[in-house]
Parts: C-alpha cells; sequence; structure tokens
C-alpha cells in the first residue's frame, strides 16, 4: 500500500509540474473544458428551474382556480357591484346603497371603497370596508390569515392593517407607520395574502379582483391609464391595506361615497333579477351574478391552459436544444482533451523513451498520461463548477431559447408569470434564481473526471505502446 | 573480472520498412566481463547504437542470442525486458535526456521509484549519488540551469541509482568539449574502478576509448576487430575520403562504404585516397 500511495504521490507530482510547465496550453485547455463543465452545470439547472416554477404556477393556479370556484360556489347569492377605473369620478352614494339595500328580496348591501394610492415606485390598493360588527361578523369584510398583530375592529379609525409582502419591503411592523395619500396610519396587523395572486395582483387589475374578503371574488376591472406599466411593475412596491371606510372616505374627500357594493339576495333563484333591476338603475355601473362570475372563471381558466401548454412546448424545446448543447459540449470537451493529450504525447515521445529506458513499465507511462488528463480535467471541472454555479442564470439565458411573446404572458392582463433570462420567473423572482443543484454540480464534476478519462485513455496507451527505442530516436 | 556478464553470440537485428530490408546488426558475437570498460566504434550506420540497444535490452535480435547475467534475454517480452532495464541497465544518452521539469535530484531518484518503495531511502541515495559526482550542491537545479557536463554527470548519477550491472553509454562526450569530455571520461573511469561496474560505451572519438580497457571495431553490423588497452589507434587513424569513416593503415579498403583504397603514403602518412580517385584526402587530425 505504502508503494501505490508513495508512487501516487510521485505520479501526482510529476502531472502537475507538466500541467504547470506548458501554462498557456493548459489555460486555454482548461478554460475550454471550464466552459463546458458550465454548460453542464447551468443548462441542465436552467432547464429544471423552469419546470419547477412552471410546475408551481400550474399548482398555484389549479389551487386558486379551485378556491375560486368554491368561493363562487359559496356566494351564489352575492351580486357584486362596483364601478371600474375607467368610470372614475362616478360613485355611488349613501342614497344609492340604501336605495339598493331596501330594493326587493334584497337582503343586504355592504358598500367599500377602493382606492388605487401610488406614489414613487409605491402602489397600493387601499380597501376602505364599513367597520360595523354586523358587517365584521357576517359578511367578512376583513382579511383572514393573520400572521401578526391583530384585525380591524368595530369602530377603528386612523389604523390600517396591511398584507405582509407589503410589510417586508417597506420594513414596516405592528405599530409602524403606513403613508396613504399624505396622511400617517399606524399598522395594527399584518396578514398574510393566503393566495398565490393575491401576492402580485392589487384589487382590479387581475382576472380575479385580487386581494378580497371571502364572500367576494371581485370583477374584472381594467387599471386606469398610466397606472400600470408591464415595464415598471417589476419594480414597484405593491400591496393592499385595509382602513375604516370612513377614514378611506375622508382620505379622498368622498365622503358618503362608495365604488363597490357586495348585495346579497335572499335567495339565488332571485339573483338574476335583482341584478338586472340593479343594471337599469344604475346603467355605468357594473353588476357582476356568480354566472357572470363562473363565465369568468371559465375563460380565465382556459387561458391558463393554454399558457401552461405553451410553456410546457417551449420547455420541451428548450431541453432538446439543451441537451444538443450539452452533448456537443461532452464532445467538444472529449476532443480538446483528446488532441491536447495526443500533441503531448507526441511532444513528449522522447520522454516516453527516456522512462522506459530507466525501467518504467508500459503501464507507468500509462499511469502518468492518464494522471495528468484527469489533473486537467480535474482543475478544469473545479473551475467549471465555480463558472456554473455563478453564472448560471446569464449562461442560461444566453444558451435556452427564447420564450414566445404568447407564453410570457400568463392570465391577466401584464400576465401571471414572466419569462426573464431564460427561465420563468413568477413577476416577484429574479432570474439569479437558477441555481445548480447540489447533485448536478457532482454529476458535472463526474462527468469532467470521466471525460478526462475518456479523453487520455487513448494517448496515454498511445504513449504506453510507443517503443522505447523508437522514442529515444524521436526528434 | 572473469565472470561473464554479457555474451552475444551470432546476433542479428533486421529491420524492414516496406520493401527496405536493412540488416543493423549481422552475427555479432562478443563476451564481456564484469568489471571492464568497453568502447565500441565505428563509422556512422555500423550498429553501434543497434548493438546497445539490443544490450540495453530496449529491443529484441531478430536471430541470435544475448545472454545478461547469464539470463537469455533474447527472447523475452516487453514486461520482461522492462525488469530487466529496471534491475539491471543504467544509460547514458549524449544529450543527457534528463526531465527538464524536474530537479538534478529528482531526476536521479526517477528510476528508484520502479525499485525502491521509501521516498527517504530514494532521497538519501539520490544524494549520495549526486555527491559522489560531484554535484552535491547543484541538486536542487532544475537541467536548464546546470551546465552540459553537470547534467551529463547528473544523467550518470541517474543511471546508477538502482545499482545496474551494465552501463550503457552511447557516446557520453560526444555533446562536451575537451575538458568536459575528460571530466566525463575521469568520471566513468573512477566509476568503473571504484564501483567495479562494466562499462560498455559507443563512441566516435579514438581519444575517449584510450581510457577503456577493450575497444570494439563495428562496421556494417559486423565486429571487425577487438583491441586491448593501449592500442592507440590516435596517431593511426585516417579517414575514408568517400564515407568519413575512420580507417586503419593496414585496411585496404573502407570499412564503411567499401572503397578501396591506395596505399598509405608512409609511415607517418594520414592522408588515404580512393583508388582512381584524383580527389583529395581529407585526414582528420
Amino acid at each position: 500500500m505504502a508503494r501505490i500511495g508513495d508512487d501516487g504521490m510521485s505520479v501526482l507530482k510529476r502531472s502537475l509540474r507538466n500541467v504547470a510547465r506548458k501554462k498557456s496550453r493548459m489555460v486555454l485547455v482548461m478554460v475550454a473544458i471550464a466552459l463546458a463543465m458550465a454548460i453542464m452545470i447551468s443548462v441542465p439547472s436552467g432547464i429544471m428551474s423552469n419546470e419547477a416554477q412552471v410546475q408551481r404556477l400550474n399548482d398555484s393556479y389549479t389551487s386558486m382556480m379551485a378556491q375560486t370556484q368554491a368561493e363562487i360556489n359559496q356566494t351564489a347569492n352575492l351580486i357584486e357591484c362596483s364601478y371600474s377605473f375607467f368610470n372614475d369620478g362616478l360613485y355611488l352614494n349613501d342614497s344609492d346603497v340604501s336605495a339598493i339595500r331596501s330594493m326587493a328580496n334584497v337582503s343586504e348591501a355592504v358598500p367599500r371603497l377602493t382606492q388605487m394610492w401610488t406614489d414613487s415606485n409605491k402602489s397600493y390598493s387601499i380597501n376602505g370596508v364599513p367597520l360595523t360588527t354586523s358587517f365584521i361578523d357576517s359578511y367578512g369584510v376583513l382579511p383572514t390569515n393573520m400572521t401578526k398583530g391583530r384585525n380591524l375592529v368595530a369602530g377603528d379609525l386612523g389604523v390600517a392593517v396591511i398584507d405582509s409582502n407589503l410589510a417586508d419591503k417597506l420594513g414596516i411592523d405592528i405599530d409602524g407607520i403606513i403613508d396613504l395619500n399624505g396622511t400617517s396610519f399606524k399598522v395594527v396587523g399584518i396578514y398574510s395574502p393566503g393566495s398565490f395572486q393575491s401576492q402580485r395582483i392589487p384589487t382590479g387589475f387581475g382576472g380575479f379582483g385580487g386581494d378580497r374578503p371571502p364572500g367576494g371574488t371581485g370583477g374584472y376591472q381594467r387599471p386606469p391609464d398610466g397606472q400600470f406599466q408591464p415595464g415598471n411593475w417589476r419594480n414597484t412596491t405593491r400591496g393592499t391595506v385595509y382602513i375604516n371606510l370612513f377614514n378611506l372616505q375622508t382620505l379622498y374627500g368622498l365622503e358618503g361615497k362608495v365604488n363597490q357594493l357586495d348585495v346579497y339576495a335572499n335567495d339565488v333563484s332571485l339573483v338574476d333579477s335583482i341584478a338586472n333591476d340593479i343594471q337599469a338603475n344604475y346603467t355605468s355601473l357594473s353588476v357582476s351574478t356568480p354566472k357572470d362570475r363562473l363565465e369568468r372563471l371559465q375563460t380565465v381558466t382556459q387561458m391558463f391552459q393554454a399558457t401552461i401548454a405553451n410553456s410546457k412546448n417551449t420547455l420541451a424545446n428548450m431541453e432538446s436544444v439543451g441537451f444538443q448543447e450539452i452533448a456537443v459540449a461532452l464532445i467538444a470537451t472529449c476532443t480538446i482533451v483528446l488532441l491536447t493529450m495526443v500533441y503531448a504525447v507526441r511532444e513528449r515521445t522522447k520522454e516516453v523513451g527516456v522512462l522506459k529506458a530507466i525501467g518504467f513499465s508500459s503501464r507507468d507511462v500509462m499511469k502518468q498520461f492518464l494522471a495528468e488528463g484527469l489533473i486537467i480535467c480535474v482543475i478544469a471541472g473545479v473551475v467549471g463548477i465555480i463558472i456554473g454555479n455563478i453564472a448560471a442564470p446569464f449562461l442560461t439565458s444566453v444558451l435556452l431559447p427564447p420564450q414566445s411573446q404568447q407564453d410570457q404572458a400568463g392570465p391577466g392582463r401584464g400576465g401571471a408569470f414572466i419569462y426573464r433570462g431564460g427561465a420563468f420567473m413568477d413577476q416577484g423572482q429574479d432570474a439569479s434564481a437558477v441555481s445548480p443543484d447540489p447533485m448536478l454540480t457532482l454529476a458535472a464534476f463526474g462527468v469532467a473526471v470521466a471525460l478526462g478519462a475518456a479523453g487520455s485513455l487513448y494517448p496515454a496507451w498511445k504513449a504506453s505502446r510507443i517503443s522505447p527505442m523508437e522514442a529515444l530516436r524521436y526528434e | 573480472m572473469n565472470e561473464t556478464i554479457l555474451k552475444a553470440e551470432n546476433l542479428s537485428k533486421r529491420f524492414e520498412s516496406g520493401r527496405h530490408k536493412v540488416r543493423a546488426l549481422r552475427g555479432v558475437n562478443m563476451e564481456v566481463k564484469r568489471g571492464e570498460f568497453i568502447s565500441i566504434r565505428g563509422p556512422s550506420g555500423s550498429g553501434k547504437t543497434t548493438l546497445l540497444t539490443m544490450i540495453g535490452c530496449l529491443d529484441t535480435p531478430t536471430e541470435g542470442k544475448l545472454l545478461l547475467d547469464g539470463e537469455d534475454v533474447s527472447s523475452l517480452p516487453e514486461s520482461g525486458l522492462c525488469d530487466i532495464r529496471r534491475r539491471k541497465i543504467g544509460f547514458v544518452f549524449q544529450t543527457f535526456n534528463l526531465l527538464p521539469y524536474l530537479s538534478a535530484l529528482e531526476n536521479v531518484e526517477l528510476p528508484m521509484e520502479t525499485m525502491e518503495p521509501s521516498p527517504e531511502k530514494r532521497r538519501k541515495k539520490a544524494m549520495e549519488l549526486l555527491g559522489s559526482v560531484g554535484l552535491r550542491k547543484r541538486m536542487s537545479h532544475r537541467p536548464n540551469k546546470l551546465s552540459a557536463g553537470e547534467q551529463q554527470r547528473v544523467a550518470i548519477a541517474r543511471a546508477l541509482a538502482n545499482d545496474p550491472s551494465i552501463i550503457l553509454a552511447d557516446e557520453p562526450t560526444g555533446n562536451l568539449d575537451t575538458r568536459t569530455k575528460q571530466g566525463i571520461m575521469g568520471l566513468l573511469s573512477r566509476l568503473n574502478a571504484e564501483r567495479g561496474t562494466t562499462i560498455i560505451m559507443v563512441t566516435h572519438d579514438p581519444a575517449v576509448c584510450n581510457s577503456t580497457d577493450r575497444m570494439l571495431w563495428l562496421s556494417d553490423g559486423r565486429i571487425l576487430k577487438k583491441e586491448r588497452k593501449g592500442f592507440n589507434l590516435i596517431r593511426k587513424k585516417l579517414m575514408c575520403p568517400r564515407c568519413h569513416c575512420d580507417i586503419r593503415p593496414e585496411f585496404d579498403e573502407c570499412p564503411g562504404c567499401k572503397a578501396r583504397l591506395e596505399p598509405a603514403g608512409g609511415p607517418d602518412s594520414q592522408s588515404r585516397k580512393i583508388e582512381g580517385s584524383a580527389g583529395k584526402s581529407d585526414p582528420r587530425r
């Protein structure tokens, strides 16, 4: 054992010296192999990341669809009435609310006011909700999933409950202050948005109205021009804030006015007739029945399914291209090692003759050249792993095929997920999220060593077969 | 000194390259005693180096038998030849052939890797050997930092590393100036005398032959002459004007190109002409 170990050290030492001797050549070879290694690491990483991302989005949307479907089913007697952003300036007055509430077969009408407050790189959806015990208890006007602090209670004024994403981005904790349209509100509670899309799409922006308290699924509203631009969407701090309806009305000088009204019918069978009556009286008002909401849900589901199908096609294309690139990288690496070692053997033919003359066997000579090939690949492999891990997002974006425009947009305006840097990203995610899997890195390193062995095998064998006499005469 | 260490019987070597067949050795018979210092001379292409590679087990003869320490090595496979080279042969080359990326000490250690498992013992012995060739202070230098003479001394130390039975030197002084040449020959003679190492040396240089016990004159793949010490060819040596090989005055034809030669002009004449040729002779010295 001692002999093997000592001999191994000597072989290793000589191999390292030889590798170091031809610095420029070896550096070039190593860079080439390292790049191939980096490709081997980053391309599968990008593909895996995309697969995971698409799967995650699929799961999230499927879950959200199911949740929305359940919500629609649970609120079969709910008629959602709202003025869209395009009808900016139109509101329902207290008298309108009272009139609707007093319509035949209407059990209750819950008024709400929603305003978008935008500042430099900030865009909040402010929900003003009526803080009375009956509305809170019976109509669920407040967010659920409180994670910190307390929820709003009847009679709360000057306080707010915000979603956890917003709290994180603004660095606000319980008892912190949030500025809304120039007025400070004390944050008393933080809630988890709870669903995938509600983290991103504020009320009125997405297909489902974003964050809404249980009992309401929101109406489809387009944002006013200029308020939402996909280009600056990524850099905008977004979130939802709940405050007392009275506070919000005062904040915007809209005393006695609301822009959303949830009307509850006494009986499900009467929903359509009530909706028709409301629409007849308020022609500009967007009136949405459960049936409308189901139709919208189906449309959005189809859009979503088409998008997922496109994404999967693109993924298949990515895999095909990616594996072709990896195959080319592997062949190139093997060829580079092979040619380098063939050249090294030819260049050092006389050395082989000397080694054999002083008693080295063919096996010893083969061991020497194999060790050199392996050392090159091990060093290059380590460099490649470092490059691969650092530059994976960049390499992925360069090497994987770009996504079609259709695939880039998910359901809803602006897309629920977008394609950036060779990877599907949801809108809160950064391209640097493509991180190589440790097992993949290990496998790539194994491939590097195997390539070293494969590429060095023939030259090493050839070196071992050289006749010592011919080798000594070689000039 | 009486023990035979090497015996060649009817040793022949043919090389074939397509249609061309070259007979490099044609039935060489020779015997070397342990501790002898022998030089082999002859014109270019006479088969000196081929004979040396046969003796050094770098190649096998086409015909004949070669006994090394009583063991027939003429039909051994490459693995067996490798083992013989490792245990019994030390090589010294004209161009030194040191590995450029190893220090003098590492170069001397190199052959021991195949024989001596302990790195400490290898190092110690390599240091001793380098000390014995006068390079104790140059051990850590790489070949490119050593003079030609120093490199050849490292090569000699390397050849001694595994305590070989025979040292085969292929024109060890061929690349050296006169003064260094004398130093290397002195070193080889000293090793031969002190250690009793058998040395077989191929050379073109008649001067270095004077340091050896015997000289074998090889021509056209055959041993033509065997001279004992004191043969002193130097004064009498002439050169063939056609192939420039060495000719002794008593030869009627050139042993290299077989040209018929005119008789020598006199006892001190150093010029010979080819019969029927008007060309000028070309004395070597």
